[in-house]
């Protein structure tokens, strides 16, 4: 059966859906990115009002999307990194805090059933919180003129790497029975993976090209800048893959030792 | 319909279980009895497949823990230790998606988890959120998530453990009922619940089985005599020279001097002495014989009573009979023999 992973996801949503911190953590991201949203806006209307400064920075009205289409994705995708842990600490922590996964075990599933259907949870989770946020693009459109194919790219790269913040947080969450454990470590792993581009030197050559490659930072501001590239993509990709896989692991493990 | 061989589980240099075999046929319900950390959860958790053995083989209804998990997690309903549930869901969402997991269709699923609610007395709670039910509900609930879907076979790790005493019966009942439909594994450290609920014993110690069998044959075999204590009032030389005359029996002793206190049992009249006598095992009751002994010597015969061995006392000696102090070991040849018989 291939969605043998489904009655896991669909428990799952329910307990998203009823838990109050899922809807504190909803509120917290609506509001600083409103905030942003608002900051940014502002900005750019003093900015473009005043036409000395216009003249002097050679700012136009047409810059729109790069000065609040790109700035808004990359502030909402900055938001993430803090959001994301907070959603996916729970997953597999509770459930071998408070002995379910035991109870899990015991039911006709595989690990990959289990991560899967956890990854699937906490990402649509992550999917509709953004899809709340949508209104932006609504209020942007109509007041101002963004180029809607950057405005695409830009949401679908939220898409494609908020996958990759999950699965690091799902992994975080298989190593421990501590929720708060697992929160502070998916921030070092998601920051720590974010800055790796910016240890860059003049003096290293070859290691500058590694950590700029591995850098998400650089795949991310990609995507906020319009720019869909298969090479991000497959980066994103990769990173979510590998980390699934990781969680599999960890999951296995953890039984063999125990 | 659990075959266990030589089942061995290391946690680093923790052996936790120690080439343990036994085998559970269908229908019957196996008393798992052992001191805390013998081994019994490792044990069950190597039966749910939730991790697997060092070395070894288990197998439950024809399919190996190692090479068919998911086989065997279709035939298992597992009560684990400490009940864990999922606390913020209601009693009929939390059972549904448990019904959902065992691959029931939603049609179906309406209806078996009725029957569980049924069967564990859930009916009232049913909407209930689970973290503000009570432990003995919650113990049911746990229950219920085991019995769903009629499993063949049933392990349940302490499932009385907190109850108060009501649920406790409740619960054994329930499980007694379960004779001959199911396969069922009990853990347990309170032996009562044993005698009550098992049909077979197996008495479990630092990973090894210590003695296994059924309750009743556990207890006479363990004995290598009979003894009868006799309360009297009479002259105590008089007495024992009578109890002695008597055919069959080994030794007859004074086990308690009038005002010689007993915590358990003050003695009543402080005249009266209390005797032990024993017969060999196979021997013949020896109750009516002395008892018409003292009454025809114009003697006074306050009480007579056979001294059984308990579970209890069976478990003490064969936990005793593994460890290392000289001064509780009881001869080890015993707990052989018993193993032997079985």
């Amino acid at each position: 059966m291939p969605f043998r992973f489904y009655p896991i996801f669909r428990r799952e949503m329910k307990s998203y859906l009823t838990s109050p911190s899922v809807y504190v953590a909803i509120a917290m991201y609506l509001f600083l990115s409103g905030i942003f949203f608002y900051g940014i806006l502002v900005n750019f209307t003093e900015m473009s009002t005043n036409a000395e400064y216009r003249r002097m920075a050679g700012v136009e009205t047409e810059n729109f999307t790069q000065h609040v289409v790109s700035q808004v994705f990359w502030a909402i995708n900055f938001l993430l990194l803090f959001l994301v842990p907070m959603i996916t600490m729970r997953l597999l922590a509770e459930e071998k805090k408070s002995g379910t996964f035991e109870l899990l075990k015991s039911l006709p599933f595989t690990d990959w059933n289990i991560v899967t259907a956890k990854f699937l949870a906490a990402y649509s989770l992550i999917a509709g919180m953004l899809l709340l946020s949508g209104y932006y693009v609504g209020i942007m459109a109509r007041f101002g003129s963004p180029e809607m194919p950057v405005v695409l790219v830009s949401v679908l790269g939220l898409l494609i790497s908020s996958a990759a913040y999950v699965s690091i947080g799902l992994f975080a969450s298989a190593l421990t029975e501590n929720q708060i454990v697992a929160a502070i470590v998916s921030f070092v792993l998601l920051f720590g993976l974010f800055l790796v581009g910016d240890l860059t030197t003049p003096a290293s050559g070859g290691i500058n090209r590694i950590l700029e490659t591995l850098s998400m930072r650089a795949h991310a501001d990609n995507f906020t800048k319009g720019l869909f590239r298969l090479e991000d993509v497959i980066y994103f990709l990769t990173i979510t893959t590998v980390f699934l896989f990781m969680t599999c692991r960890t999951l296995e493990i953890r039984r063999w030792r125990v | 319909m659990i075959r266990v061989q030589n089942l061995t589980k290391e946690y680093g240099d923790v052996r936790a279980i120690d080439d343990l075999s036994f085998e559970v046929l269908e229908g019957e319900i196996l008393g798992f009895l052992g001191p805390n950390g013998a081994g019994k959860t490792s044990t069950m958790r190597i039966l749910t497949c939730f991790f697997p053995p060092t070395s070894g083989q288990a197998r439950v209804g024809g399919f190996d823990v190692v090479e068919d998990p998911h086989e065997v997690r279709r035939l298992i309903g597992y009560l684990p230790e400490g009940v864990p549930l999922y606390r913020e869901m209601t009693v009929a969402s939390a059972l549904d998606f448990v019904a959902h997991a065992k691959g029931f269709k939603s049609a179906q699923r309406g209806k078996v988890v009725d029957l569980a609610m049924e069967e564990t007395g859930l009916g009232s709670v049913r909407n209930r959120i689970i973290g503000h039910l009570s432990k003995g509900y919650r113990q049911r609930v746990g229950l219920a998530q085991a019995v769903l879907g009629e499993p063949k076979v049933l392990i349940l790790d302490e499932p009385t453990v907190g109850l108060d005493p009501r649920q406790i019966s409740e619960i054994r009942s329930l499980i007694r009922s379960m004779a001959g439909r199911r396969t069922v594994i009990l853990s347990t450290h309170i032996l009562p619940e044993v005698q009550m609920t098992c049909n077979k014993v197996i008495i479990i110690n630092r990973g090894h089985i210590a003695a296994q069998g059924t309750p009743e044959r556990l207890t006479t075999e363990m004995q290598s005599e009979r003894q009868i204590a006799l309360r009297v009032n009479g002259p105590p030389d008089q007495v024992l020279a009578g109890l002695r005359s008597i055919e069959d029996v080994r030794s007859a002793n004074i086990s308690r001097a009038p005002g010689e206190s007993d915590e358990l049992k003050p003695s009543g009249d402080p005249t009266d002495h209390e005797y032990t006598v024993s017969t060999h095992a196979a021997g013949p009751d020896l109750g009516p014989a002395l008892a018409a002994l003292v009454v025809r010597r114009g003697w006074l015969l306050k009480e007579i009573r056979p001294i059984g061995l308990s579970l209890e006392d069976l478990f003490l000696k064969v936990i005793a009979g593994e460890s290392p102090t000289p001064s509780v070991q009881a001869p080890i040849s015993e707990s052989e023999s018993v193993q032997n018989a079985v």
